[in-house]
């Protein structure tokens, strides 16, 4: 250590500074991860954003009605549940709930009523609106 | 000697931090000025934000679960003590096994979980932690402030209960716990609560070992 700085020094005396001076030559990472951590940090979608994808509005109500408590569901922050099946690779399922055959419509009749479906079933009937289950029918579909 | 170069170390020590202490406050001043940060809930926080503030809860649960955390047998008269807490206190936000939250849960943010899944989640003493310290900034209430540490070990017992359950059996004890009348006619419900005391399973892994 004590020789490179003496080097340093020694180059320092002879006149050879870094470019752009000691305390700026290296501000390109750091200055780097800043942006990152602004642009990860920066105002994510709202459901009511008029531009919205309807994966994006699947992801947003799946966060929402909080089915990550009891699935696993890739790209879902804390979906990491165990009471439920997972749900990734979701469009290459056979089944819904092992009594549907999976298509988009028995998924989204499914989301509507699973209590119907399934009598007894621990998967609770939640109030989604339409517009909120085609979104998460498109956001597992997406799941090849 | 050692002093004539020691002095543009101490220099450039001194630029380097004044320099970092500038940039923290800038940042600082721009969330605090609000345009750094919205506080609206109707947007869900970033990926990143999200995941830290999960990670940050969920290690200093772990940190700061008590030891002795006390653990109730999990027969009929504590499961039912446990149930009337929940459905007072814990229902709206949290559902059941088959039961859904109040309408504005889902408008929460972080929005409240549903708890089939925590007693995989969390060891006993961090479910205990949990419900009586609450979670800061989650809407989740300290509930050790208004209430005493053997009602916390109800509510824990039924929490841990809950997976060992039909959802069919979840509803009977709730239906037995709003009759209130349990203590006095045992038979009521016969088997809602018996099986889960009956079975060898339901004796809790974490409870064997130190």
């Amino acid at each position: 250590m004590a020789a490179r700085s003496g080097n340093r020094r020694m180059r320092w005396r002879r006149g050879e500074r870094p470019s752009g001076g000691v305390v700026f030559a290296h501000w390109r990472t750091p200055a780097l991860l800043l942006v990152l951590l602004c642009a990860s940090a920066c105002h994510p979608v709202r459901a009511t954003d008029a531009d919205i994808s309807r994966e994006q509005l699947g992801e947003i109500a799946m966060t929402r009605q909080a089915c990550g408590s009891c699935h696993r569901i890739a790209g879902i922050e804390g979906a990491d549940g165990t009471v439920g099946p997972p749900l990734d690779h979701y469009a290459r399922r056979q089944m819904i709930a092992g009594v549907l055959p999976n298509t988009p419509e028995n998924l989204a009749r499914y989301l509507k009523s699973p209590r119907t479906i399934v009598p007894g079933n621990a998967m609770p009937q939640q109030r989604l609106s339409d517009r909120e289950i085609q979104g998460i029918v498109a956001y597992l579909y997406q799941q090849k | 000697m050692a002093g004539l170069h020691l002095r543009p170390v101490i220099a450039g020590w001194i630029l380097g931090v004044t320099t970092c202490a500038l940039i923290a406050l800038l940042i600082l001043g721009y969330v605090m000025s609000g345009r750094g940060f919205r506080t609206g809930a109707d947007q869900p926080h970033s990926k990143l934000f999200g995941w830290a503030v999960h990670q940050t809860m969920q290690n200093s649960v772990r940190l700061h679960a008590p030891a002795d955390a006390p653990r109730l047998p999990l027969d009929r008269p504590t499961l039912l003590a446990g149930m009337r807490l929940y459905e007072q206190r814990c229902i709206a936000c949290h559902g059941g096994p088959g039961i859904d939250r109040a309408s504005w849960a889902s408008a929460m943010l972080p929005t409240p979980p549903y708890l089939l899944g925590s007693r995989a989640r969390w060891s006993h003493a961090q479910l205990y932690a949990v419900i009586r310290g609450g979670v800061k900034m989650t809407g989740m209430p300290a509930w050790g402030e208004v209430s005493s540490d053997r009602e916390i070990a109800e509510v824990v017992a039924l929490v841990e209960a809950m997976p060992r359950m039909t959802p069919d059996q979840f509803a009977l004890l709730r239906d037995e716990a709003a009759r209130g009348s349990a203590a006095k006619d045992p038979d009521a419900v016969p088997d809602a609560t018996d099986r889960i005391a009956q079975s060898p399973a339901h004796a809790d892994r974490r409870a064997t070992q130190p």
